[in-house]
């Protein structure tokens, strides 16, 4: 007997259908941290030079987000897992959002 | 108090209010993220990974909410122990680092107990108000101490 196969979940659709849109990782604004911590975690985690780890989080600062990184979805979802560590507000997105 | 960097190391002064204050803005740090009360976690701190996607948000919840708390309570429970110690208190960097995730979640709960909401809200003249300022004071002192142990 024939069986069909159904895909696992949606979002498998939505990857099969949308193979060239990767997952990004996108940093809120939030009225509490320091300008300088948040520049220190991009720099300290992400391994951005100052100067670029400044320019990502006054883009936060004035745009209310930034893109920080983007890449496969396990990835963009070790690196939001790892700014909640660090008390950054952050989320795992689609590059068509950001 | 006295913040500083000293032969490698940040040096914290605590006075014995300080200390005590550090130590009780644990415990209650502990108690809420622990897992020992029934009230939900806080949510700023404990963040959705997904905005726009609840199905994905609860799976990445799920994932990742357990090591998400070790980690905070492996940093809290350090600044504590570091923080119960006599003055003047010396740390190494690698320390240092640890100490400032934990001073952030202690300064988000602050702010919205006292209703920090937007870039533009003032802190109020309150104990609160006052404990937040002297969080975000003592951070400060640790990222600069950082970044200079970081350009030598």
């Amino acid at each position: 007997m024939l069986r069909v196969m159904e895909p696992a979940s949606t979002e498998d659709v939505e990857i099969l259908t949308r193979p060239d849109v990767p997952w990004i990782t996108i940093v809120w604004n939030d009225p509490v941290n320091l300008m300088s911590y948040v520049t220190y975690v991009f720099h300290s985690y992400f391994g951005f030079a100052r100067p670029e780890a400044e320019r990502l989080m006054l883009l936060v600062h004035h745009e209310g987000r930034a893109v920080v990184a983007t890449g496969p979805r396990e990835e963009m979802e070790r690196h939001v897992q790892a700014m909640h560590e660090y008390g950054l507000w952050a989320t795992v997105g689609k590059a068509d959002e950001g | 108090v006295i913040f500083g960097r000293d032969d490698g190391q940040f040096v914290l002064a605590f006075s014995e209010a300080e200390s005590e204050l550090m130590h009780s803005l644990i415990v209650e740090y502990l108690y809420l993220i622990g897992g020992q009360h029934d009230g939900p976690l806080p949510a700023r701190l404990f963040p959705a990974g997904y905005r726009d996607d609840p199905e994905a948000a609860e799976a990445f919840g799920d994932a990742t909410l357990e090591s998400l708390r070790a980690r905070k309570i492996d940093n809290a429970e350090l600044v504590s122990t570091a923080a119960a110690l006599e003055p003047p208190i010396r740390l190494g960097m690698p320390v240092v680092e640890r100490w400032l995730p934990t001073l952030t979640d202690l300064r988000l709960l602050i702010a919205e107990r006292i209703g920090l909401e937007t870039d533009g809200d003032e802190v109020p003249d309150t104990d609160h108000g006052l404990i937040y300022l002297w969080l975000g004071h003592l951070q400060e002192a640790m990222l600069t101490a950082l970044w200079e142990e970081g350009a030598e």
